[in-house]
């Protein structure tokens, strides 16, 4: 009986397990089991783990045909024996105290899962841009050392949130005590099912104000990277489907119909298929962008360019005009801070004095 | 012959027609006769306004079928016998001395219209709120305590607030004149025009009218209607044609057009784009052929000429919006730019560089 059971599912990963297996292996808290599921790599990511758990007992290794991660996690999830379980991408990095700061807020708030801070790896940097579910920024003043919510308090972040498993570190008995707590097997985005079980199922979820974990966004190999786009249309149905079963369609109306439209537009990149853009067209048919109040108004403009465009070239077209406003606006609002920086600095205010003079020197003349 | 009638239009108001008709039955000045149209109400408005017409003589009642608004208004001018008309919406109130002020300059300098200033007042909290399109006090500065007509306001014409209610007009300056009925922003064509046919305004600085601002009110919830706007402002520049105003005034004109339909078109809700978007587009392609021959291109505000050749060329309505967006947010930046090259190549700037030094150098030393 072990603590933790990380489990981490491996697809050709030789390029970053010498540097992740290490920080895992690294953590101040070590009553914890690694389970690597290797699926199907072709690389010599086998290899590796074999090397590693030759010197660390806690390395469990499973190997399984190649299913996709879905199958992977639910693998592990089978063969493991922890109290607490929590995801891990092998790609990414987590932060020494990862499992330390995550078992004692669990532990202090008796909570189904714990959120945490996360930023992201971007060309091999550390970038601070938030990705996580901002209970700081919610809840004020907070000691999250004793709080913990259910969905009700952070509704709007039930279906339109970040999916991915290592955004949670989980309790266990939480998972166990519902039989379809599991991944969607042999289908791409496998963890929005999931990720929205988890969100309506617990009665507690609490929050760790750290940043212990960095998601690498720029793995060619990663699973987000294939043409798996079309699978979306499935997922959105069971994440229907959950929510109608279970009772909570009616109250989470508005933002389902929010949910599909960011799911299926976002994954509409060029060049979009014919066959794509006529499944977004019948799915996305009925909603009303006028009386939606949960969709923020920039993603209204944005999504106003899909309902008014009838073939993907229309759509292509206006979403290159919009994506050159999304570059002015940044490239505004990086200047617009570079000028509140240079008029609130002390060079500035110090010299107002003279500036002022100067003005009237030259009133005069 | 009562010396002002009051015209009040009423649909569904029974929360507000109390408040309304106090203000008015209650005026310090009593010569008046109060046209209340009953435009097809649904809830307890026409039994409030037997009440009021039972105490009070001096109230006529009109009921009709629900025609809107400017229909409402209508059939109040063609009722009135007064000799000066007012318009008032019945979900707001008066000041009680208003008509005895303004009938007595009325009267004193045999105006055609007297202008007096609106403000506005929140339903829930009743907080007064100034409103600078009711205040006016760029008319205050052009024309002062004079009497005026339409060539002193020069092309400030078109900014003036054109609300119905805010106004006491000469009855024989109005009594052929209607408002177009079927469309919002009917109080456009018509004050207008009266503007134009007045030879005696006058601007009387005083807020005497309390405009209630609640949140389910015409303009507010009209967004499918906005593309009235067009075709009104359409009936605009031909109301201004024909007074022999157009040419003079055909840049400012033409930017006013570009723009208010540019915030209006933006304010739809997006159901109503592609219709907007359309009229639009038709509309200035119609129009085309004449706004070249003014040639006024050179002199035009570049974001008109540019809302005015967008909105020809381009295919769809978010793709007027984002490229319009992409030139306001192109100007920003070329501002900021600017400003932060002026700081950087400054006395000041240039002056404080041993103190940015040092602040680097003590940084790097607690580093």
């Amino acid at each position: 009986m072990v603590e933790v059971s990380i489990i981490m599912p491996i697809f050709n990963g030789e390029n970053y397990l010498n540097s992740t297996l290490p920080c895992i292996l690294d953590q101040t808290f070590s009553d914890f089991e690694l389970i690597c599921v290797n699926d199907g790599s072709s690389d010599n990511t086998l290899a590796i783990l074999n090397e590693f758990s030759k010197n660390d007992s806690r390395i469990k290794i499973i190997s399984q045909k190649n299913s996709g991660p879905g199958v992977a996690r639910n693998n592990g999830m089978k063969n493991c024996n922890g109290n607490f379980i929590y995801f891990m991408d092998y790609d990414d990095y987590i932060c020494p105290e990862f499992l330390e700061l995550n078992l004692n807020n669990i532990k202090n708030n008796d909570s189904d899962f714990t959120i945490f801070k996360v930023g992201k790896i971007k060309n091999n940097k550390f970038v601070n841009e938030r990705n996580y579910i901002p209970f700081d920024e919610i809840f004020l003043d907070c000691n999250f050392n004793n709080f913990a919510v259910d969905y009700h308090s952070i509704k709007e972040n039930v279906l339109n949130s970040y999916f991915a498993p290592w955004t949670k570190f989980y309790n266990k008995d939480f998972l166990s005590r519902y039989e379809d707590f599991v991944f969607n097997e042999n289908i791409a985005y496998e963890d929005v099912l999931f990720h929205v079980k988890s969100m309506l199922r617990a009665s507690k979820i609490s929050f760790v104000d750290e940043i212990l974990y960095y998601y690498r966004i720029d793995n060619p190999n990663s699973v987000t990277f294939d043409d798996t786009s079309m699978d979306i249309y499935p997922v959105v149905d069971f994440v229907c489907e959950f929510l109608k079963n279970e009772n909570y369609f009616e109250e989470f109306e508005q933002e389902y119909e929010f949910f599909k439209t960011q799911q299926i537009t976002f994954h509409m990149n060029p060049p979009v298929s014919e066959e794509y853009f006529r499944l977004a067209k019948s799915y996305l048919n009925d909603v009303n962008l006028d009386k939606n109040e949960v969709i923020p108004i920039n993603l209204k403009e944005k999504y106003q360019i899909f309902f008014e465009s009838d073939t993907p070239e229309d759509y292509h077209r206006v979403y290159s005009i919009f994506e050159e406003h999304l570059n002015l606006i940044n490239e505004r609002n990086r200047l617009l801070s570079i000028k509140n920086c240079l008029v609130s600095s002390r060079s500035w205010r110090y010299t107002k004095g003279i500036r002022m003079f100067f003005q009237r020197f030259r009133r005069l003349r | 012959m009562a010396k002002i009638s009051v015209i009040v239009p009423c649909y569904n108001v029974e929360k507000y027609l109390e408040e309304c008709l106090d203000s008015i039955v209650n005026q310090t000045f009593t010569d008046i006769e109060i046209i209340c149209i009953n435009d097809g109400s649904t809830d307890s408005t026409n039994r409030i306004l037997d009440i009021y017409s039972n105490n009070d003589s001096r109230i006529k009642i009109i009921t009709q079928t629900n025609k809107g608004l400017s229909a409402s208004r209508n059939i109040g001018i063609e009722n009135s016998n007064g000799e000066y008309i007012l318009f008032i919406d019945s979900d707001d109130y008066l000041e009680l001395t208003a008509f005895e002020e303004i009938y007595n300059i009325a009267k004193k300098k045999q105006l055609d219209i007297l202008i007096f200033k609106l403000i506005n007042f929140d339903d829930v909290t009743r907080e007064k709120m100034e409103d600078k399109y009711f205040t006016m006090e760029y008319l205050k500065e052009m024309v002062g305590d004079n009497i005026f007509d339409f060539k002193d306001t020069g092309s400030e014409i078109f900014t003036i607030s054109v609300t119905a209610p805010g106004k006491l007009f000469k009855k024989e300056l109005i009594e052929n004149m209607r408002f177009p009925e079927g469309y919002i922003f009917e109080d456009n064509p018509f004050f207008t025009e009266a503007m134009f046919k007045a030879k005696k305004a006058y601007f009387y600085d005083e807020f005497l009218y309390n405009r209630r601002i609640r949140a389910d009110s015409i303009t507010q919830s009209s967004s499918d209607k906005f593309s009235d706007w067009i075709e009104i402002f359409n009936m605009v520049i031909d109301i201004a044609k024909s007074f022999g105003y157009f040419e003079q005034y055909s840049t400012k004109i033409f930017e006013k057009k570009m723009f208010s339909t540019y915030k209006y078109f933006k304010a739809t809700d997006f159901n109503y784009r592609d219709v907007f978007f359309e009229k639009m587009k038709t509309d200035f392609i119609s129009h085309k052929t004449e706004y070249e021959s003014l040639e006024i291109f050179d002199e035009v505000h570049e974001k008109a000429l540019l809302i005015f050749n967008l909105g020809m060329e381009c295919e769809s309505p978010q793709e007027f919006i984002f490229k319009m967006s992409n030139f306001e947010n192109e100007k920003e930046i070329e501002e900021l730019n600017k400003f932060i090259n002026l700081v950087l190549t400054s006395n000041s700037w240039k002056i404080t560089k041993p103190l940015r030094k040092l602040q680097k150098t003590l940084k790097g030393a607690v580093n």
